[in-house]
This record gives structure tokens, C-alpha cells and sequence, in this order.
């Protein structure tokens, strides 16, 4: 969310306050496209660093939120979408701890997969191309447009236990003044 | 009130701090005036809130009596540059950076972590039970997902099985081994990969399983693969297991003052009395902790010249 823009935050804002679910949905759904976009392009810029495969796990972060639509109304292009992505984190390069372990980054590799991802997300999570839909999930905009009916399944986060019923370790947030 | 103005009186005493606070007069009312709250007043990394601040934390611990602040490195080779740098004199770390650390700026493991009653862990590789893969001979021509490059469980180790199984030597080698080989970014993604099916296996930590979703663990193959049953409901099994691996550990600089590390150490092996295990969750979640054995990673260091890590 560091990359949301004033026009952004005002849009979501304007929703909440509104209590507008369908324009809170654009908006978010906005805000996380361009959000895998540019941590996407900040990746590409440092590539062969830490930096980039910091960027690359923003980014992956991200896309979690369209994820669960995707695997459940595009299941071919969830594939091509998580081959990508280890494609482009095997791309990203290192620098290894203090050059141990040194790989070189594999731009063209990195660029292939980028645009596999950017092409997707861009067609189907643009909030301008998504029409008006009854259930607000993140299924591609494709996929809805097809009248396939689509059941995203209610999930919980990878590494969730249920069981486990224990009060989180309380966090302590660093707010600038 | 004789009890009012006890309490007072430690309202307006630094003593009842660690030195440092001691040090510079600071005492419950240079914050709270009368017990009001001082909205403006916010130390970050010790406060959790404007207005107050954690003294429990380290900065106030008796026990270490100097201020510490903590940062979170991305991965562990930022870690071994924050040592190297000076940035940073205590760092938490796995097997295969702390080698790395030792040989380059002579670093020290301090404590180990405790797993289920041992400072130590395997690398597995991890497929899907429908796969049909049995053995590690059947990943030919398959896609392997390992977590990171310089991860000592999440692709050393379990890369290691594949050579000792003579099924190849480098890594020239499990490129024409393997259908693809990626590096998906961690425990988590190797593992999600694996079970999305996006790649055939994972290899990862003995308990990258928990990294798997509720559905997708549906009784999982770790630690309970005595129990028959349940091993055949899971959706993932093992077929291959590293030997141990010394579990990740809190490493210092050489040069940090002896009684501080004797201090350290101490004060991360409090937290395995009963009346303080529930303070582990914040760091890092393990069972406890032990003092670290040095001698326990000379089959990392073996390992880590092996694959061109160390000369």
C-alpha cells in the first residue's frame, strides 16, 4: 500500500464514506493492480540485488488478493500466472552474502514472465474494463464477462491453523510523526 | 495511604528502571505528568502507541542494561551485510549464513533454537500425494521448486539427497535432471507451488508443511507419519529427508563485549522457564532455546565448501 497515490487513497476514501461497495471494490482492486505494477517495475530496476527480490515478494503479496479468483475461475491462467512468478523469482538474481552464492540476474527471463503477469493483470483488474458484477470477488474480468458461473471458495492465508486459537504477538508499529 | 504514596514515589523514581532510563533521570512521570498521557511523546521501536512505550522491552531489561534496537533484514544475506557492516552486532540466522559470517567476519553462534526438543532440522522434498512420484529417481524430467538459493533446508540439503542418490553431481547436472528448476522465493512459495500444482516438488524445512493452507494440509505428512491413517488423508507426502541440520541461531560479532554476550545469552535462556514461554512466540516462535554448539555445524561448513559456498 506504500505505492498507493493521493488519487488512490481519495478514491477508496470517498467510497468508505460513501458506503459505496461497488466503487470501494474498483478502488481496491484498482490500487492493488497498480500496486503489483509498480513493485514490478521497481523489482526490474534492481534486478541483481536485494532489492529486487524484496520488490518481487511485494508484488507477490499483492497479487494473494486475486489469487484465489483466479485458481477458481481461470485454472489454466493461475498456471501460466505461478509459473511466472517463480520464473521471475528465479530471475531476479543476487548478490548471495557478501558475494557467496552470487547469481547472476536472468533479465530476459525476468522480462518474459513480467509481461506474462502485467498482460493479465491489465485485461482482467483494471477497474476501467471491469462492468458492473453481482458478486464483488476477484474473479477475472474475462471469466465473469464469459457468464461462467464461479465459486470462489472461502479460504484462509497459507500457514493458517485453525487450531491454533492463540492471541498473535502484539505488533509494534513504528508511525512516523 | 501509605500504599498512594508508595506508589507515587515510584511513579517519580528512574530506580525502578534499568540503568540506562536510570542514567538519564527517566521515570514513570517524564512521560505521564501526573499520571496524564503526553500524546506527543512516541520512541519508535518502543513505543507501540503515541503516548507510551514498552517498558518491559529490552530497552528497560535489567538483565542487558543497554539499549537495543531491532530491525528485520529481508533475508539472511542482508543480515550477514549488517554484521559485516557494523550495522548490526546480534543477528538471527540459519545454518548456512552463519558459516558464511564465520568464515568472513569470524561470527559466533550464541543460542540455538529448539524444534519439537531439538536444535536441529531436516531438508525434505515434498510432492503431491496424487502425483505418483515415489522416489526421488522419478523427479526426472519433472519441475522442482526450492525455496531460496542460500537457504541451507530450502535447497542445499535437499539438493544434496539427489547427488548422494547418484542421480547427479552440480548443478550443470540437475539442469539436465530436472524439467525446470526454480527458486520461488521461500518456504511458503515452494510449497504453494507444489501443491497448486506448478511444479511436481518442493524441496523445503522439515515443517515448510505448516505453510500450506488449512484445505491443502488436510492432515499433514510431518510428524505424524507413524500414524498409517492419517498419512494416507494428507494431500502431500515426503520422499526423500536430509540428515540434520543445526537449527538457526542467534549469531554475534567477535568483537562484542564477552560479558555482553554472557548477558545475551542468559537472557534468551530465561525465556525457556515456564513462567516465560509464552514470550517466545514474539521471537521467532521456536520451543526454546540452548546455547549453541560450534562443533554441531562442521557438516555445514563440509556442505558449504562442497557446493563452492566456502574455499
Amino acid at each position: 500500500m506504500s505505492k498507493m497515490s493521493d488519487a488512490e487513497a481519495s478514491a477508496i476514501t470517498s467510497a468508505v464514506e460513501n458506503r459505496d461497495l461497488h466503487a470501494r471494490f474498483m478502488a481496491a482492486t484498482d490500487v492493488v493492480e497498480n500496486g503489483v505494477l509498480q513493485f514490478l517495475t521497481a523489482a526490474n530496476d534492481a534486478l541483481g540485488t536485494a532489492d529486487a527480490a524484496q520488490n518481487i515478494a511485494r508484488a507477490e503479496a499483492l497479487y494473494r488478493a486475486f489469487s484465489d479468483g483466479i485458481k477458481a475461475g481461470d485454472r489454466a491462467g493461475f498456471r501460466t500466472l505461478g509459473r511466472a512468478w517463480l520464473i521471475l523469482n528465479s530471475a531476479v538474481g543476487s548478490a548471495g552474502p557478501s558475494q557467496s552464492g552470487a547469481r547472476d540476474p536472468d533479465r530476459e527471463a525476468f522480462a518474459e514472465a513480467r509481461e506474462v503477469i502485467e498482460t493479465y493483470l491489465r485485461d482482467d483488474f483494471t477497474a476501467a474494463n471491469i462492468a458492473p458484477r453481482a458478486k464483488l470477488t476477484s474473479v477475472p474480468e474475462t471469466i465473469v464477462q464469459s457468464g461462467a458461473q464461479v465459486n470462489v471458495p472461502v479460504s484462509l492465508p497459507p500457514g493458517s491453523d485453525i487450531a491454533d486459537q492463540r492471541e498473535f504477538p502484539r505488533l509494534v508499529l513504528q508511525w512516523p510523526r | 495511604m501509605p500504599l498512594v504514596a508508595y506508589g507515587d514515589m515510584l511513579f517519580d523514581s528512574p530506580q525502578i528502571f534499568g540503568g540506562p532510563a536510570r542514567d538519564l533521570g527517566i521515570s514513570c512521570s517524564t512521560c505521564h505528568n501526573r499520571s496524564d498521557v503526553d500524546r506527543d511523546f512516541f520512541i519508535p521501536g518502543f513505543s507501540s502507541r503515541a503516548g507510551g512505550m514498552n517498558v518491559d522491552g529490552s530497552f528497560f531489561n535489567p538483565m542487558l542494561n543497554v539499549p537495543v534496537q531491532g530491525f528485520g533484514a529481508f533475508d539472511h544475506a542482508a543480515d550477514v551485510e549488517a554484521l559485516r557492516n557494523g550495522d548490526a552486532d546480534i543477528s538471527f540466522m540459519g545454518a548456512l549464513p552463519f558459516v558464511l559470517a564465520e568464515a568472513q567476519i569470524g561470527a559466533e553462534p550464541l543460542v540455538s533454537k529448539v524444534y519439537r526438543d531439538y536444535p536441529s532440522y531436516a531438508g525434505r522434498i515434498f510432492v503431491r500425494r496424487d502425483s505418483g512420484i515415489k522416489t526421488l529417481a522419478d523427479l526426472k524430467g519433472r519441475d522442482i521448486a526450492f525455496a531460496d538459493p542460500v537457504s541451507e533446508s530450502g535447497y542445499l540439503y535437499p539438493f544434496d539427497l539427489f547427488v548422494k542418490d547418484g542421480l547427479f553431481t552440480g548443478t550443470q547436472g540437475a539442469a539436465e535432471f530436472f524439467g525446470n528448476s526454480f527458486f520461488a522465493g521461500g518456504y511458503q512459495q515452494a510449497m504453494q507451488a507444489m501443491a497448486n500444482g506448478l511444479v511436481d516438488a518442493a524441496g523445503a524445512s522439515q515443517y515448510a508443511d505448516m505453510l500450506l493452507s488449512p484445505e491443502q494440509q488436510s492432515n499433514r505428512a510431518t510428524e505424524q507419519q507413524s500414524n498409517r491413517a492419517t498419512e494416507q488423508q494428507s494431500k502431500i507426502k515426503v520422499i526423500g529427508e536430509s540428515v540434520q541440520i543445526p537449527s538457526h541461531a542467534i549469531i554475534a560479532l567477535p568483537d562484542l563485549a564477552a560479558e555482553m554476550k554472557v548477558r545475551f545469552t542468559d537472557m534468551m535462556l530465561t525465556l525457556n522457564a515456564p513462567e516465560n514461554r509464552h514470550f517466545l512466540a514474539y521471537i521467532y516462535g521456536p520451543d526454546g532455546y540452548v546455547v549453541a554448539d560450534v562443533a554441531a555445524y562442521d557438516r555445514v561448513r563440509d556442505m558449504a565448501r562442497k557446493y563452492g559456498f566456502l574455499e
